[in-house]
């Protein structure tokens, strides 16, 4: 699973994205009791990370996943993608397994979750995606250095097969794919005629992103921008 | 395999706009394009208005396609859930990537065009030929003979390399090591291969920290062609134990 590593976009809409993840690898009996039961230790991780604005947050709970999402509310829902509130995630006391995500717009939160992690050396393996010198600024205010990276060297082979950039901004902030293009144009569509705003079509995108890594602050933005030059191209054209 | 109950069906569509492969096509009811059809179960999520989809128990090898393309889906072989291995999330603990080599993903079909298993076929057999280290407990490793890239029937599913070339999935992630002097090399044979796919790949390379960077980067900067993006993902070196 490489599923935040290559989101696409311009540097300055990159920098106010940024993945925080928690995980074990599931083979060491050593990380899995570190410093105590592994289930407290990434409800801490969640506390933490829930205290820091994030724009999602995730728990893995009672055979099913719990999900914040800026701007989601329970009206929302949809099928088997149910809305959580931050205290519902965080105040969850059912914790499975050693994976949990947050998603941040602000360096200055990532450092803060950071160095509180720091501190604290819950023994889970941190994974932080977003723009590198970004990441490295937050990893030095915090004490740390990164020791493993994966870079993205981008998207290889029939390139006529991807759609316009901005479609490809927002589906790729779902790594597995879960978002068609189809909706994405069609969410655009539906803002650009006052149907919608660009915060709810972003919440109906983010929905199908079932890892809940969607960054709905983002998207809302690339909408905005994406809506304004279309409208901007139609006037030149008329 | 999903399929639309036409008699209840209403083509209303929404199905066909959730679909990511753009395999469902709505005239006086919603048909489900087999071949493209990825059994991602994005489209049941999406909940039909009308409960029109329906998609039974799958056995392999079609269930295969639902294994690399559901994200809600395990593989049992793994217990990953997704579509491969942890990657370098661990690595702070496992060490799989070590310094002075390169650890590579290379996710065929993404981001969201999907792909045919005959083009996966054709990027591990060129890999093969470099001398990769298919990584274990990743599920195109598990359908690989890992000397010649070539699909075998010794699979954990027992189906053959006819059925599996007759795959198609959302993604199919390639994991492999190198030693770093090879990256070079490895690129090249990648730049190659990808003119001969109908798809596309995103390729993501690992590398440990090193003197304040990460330590390949120094051997890919200046290679023609190739672009580094701008972000990526760090492991933090907090899992602690083995570290």
């Amino acid at each position: 699973m490489t599923h935040t590593n290559h989101r696409r976009g311009s540097r300055e809409s990159l920098t106010k994205d940024f993945v925080i993840l928690s995980m074990i690898e599931p083979t060491s009996e050593a990380q899995r009791t570190y410093r105590g039961p592994l289930e407290g230790r990434v409800k801490r991780f969640l506390e933490i990370c829930g205290g820091h604005g994030p724009v999602a947050i995730t728990a893995r709970a009672g055979g099913r996943r719990l999900r914040y999402l800026k701007g989601w509310t329970r009206e929302m829902d949809s099928g088997i993608h149910q809305a959580s509130t931050l205290e519902e995630v965080i105040g969850c006391e059912e914790i499975e397994g050693g994976v949990g995500h947050a998603v941040y717009t602000d360096r200055e939160a990532v450092v803060e979750v950071l160095r509180k992690l720091r501190e604290e050396d819950l023994g889970l393996s941190i994974v932080v995606s977003g723009v590198f010198e970004e990441v490295f600024e937050a990893c030095r205010r915090a004490g740390l250095k990164p020791h493993t990276v994966n870079m993205s060297l981008g998207t290889w082979g029939r390139m006529e097969l991807l759609p316009d950039e901005p479609i490809l901004e927002l589906c790729t902030m779902c790594g597995h794919a879960m978002i068609s293009r189809r909706l994405a144009e069609k969410m655009i569509e539906r803002v650009g005629s006052g149907a919608l705003t660009p915060e709810a079509a972003a919440v109906e995108l983010g929905k199908q992103c079932t890892c809940n890594i969607f960054n709905t602050v983002r998207a809302a933005e690339i909408i905005k921008r994406t809506v304004a030059e279309r409208k901007r191209l139609k006037m030149i054209n008329t | 395999m999903v399929y639309v109950v036409r008699e209840l069906c209403v083509a209303c569509g929404k199905c066909a706009l959730y679909c990511p492969v753009e395999a469902i096509t709505v005239g006086e009811y919603a048909f489900v394009d087999q071949e493209r059809c990825v059994e991602c179960g994005t489209c049941i999520r999406a909940e039909c208005p009308v409960d029109a989809l329906r998609q039974p128990d799958l056995k392999p090898p079609r269930l295969l396609r639902k294994l690399f393309s559901d994200p809600l889906a395990t593989f049992r072989e793994t217990e990953v859930p997704g579509r491969g291995t942890e990657e370098m999330k661990t690595n702070d603990v496992t060490n799989n990537v070590k310094v002075g080599e390169a650890g590579w993903g290379v996710e065929m079909g993404r981001p969201g065009v999907s792909t045919k298993f005959t083009d996966v076929e054709k990027v591990t057999m060129a890999l093969a030929r470099q001398g990769v280290e298919f990584l274990d407990l990743n599920p195109v490793t598990m359908l690989i003979d890992k000397k010649t890239g070539m699909f075998t029937e010794k699979n954990p599913w027992g189906i053959s390399p006819g059925e599996i070339r007759a795959l198609r999935s959302l993604s199919a992630i390639i994991e492999f090591k190198t030693p770093k002097e090879k990256v070079p090399e490895i690129i090249k044979t990648l730049m190659e291969v990808s003119k001969e796919v109908e798809t596309v790949f995103s390729v993501g390379l690992i590398s440990r920290w090193k003197d304040g960077e990460p330590e390949l980067l120094p051997l890919v900067r200046g290679i023609p062609g190739i672009r580094v993006y701008p972000n990526g993902k760090h492991n933090m070196g907090l899992g602690r134990p083995g570290s």
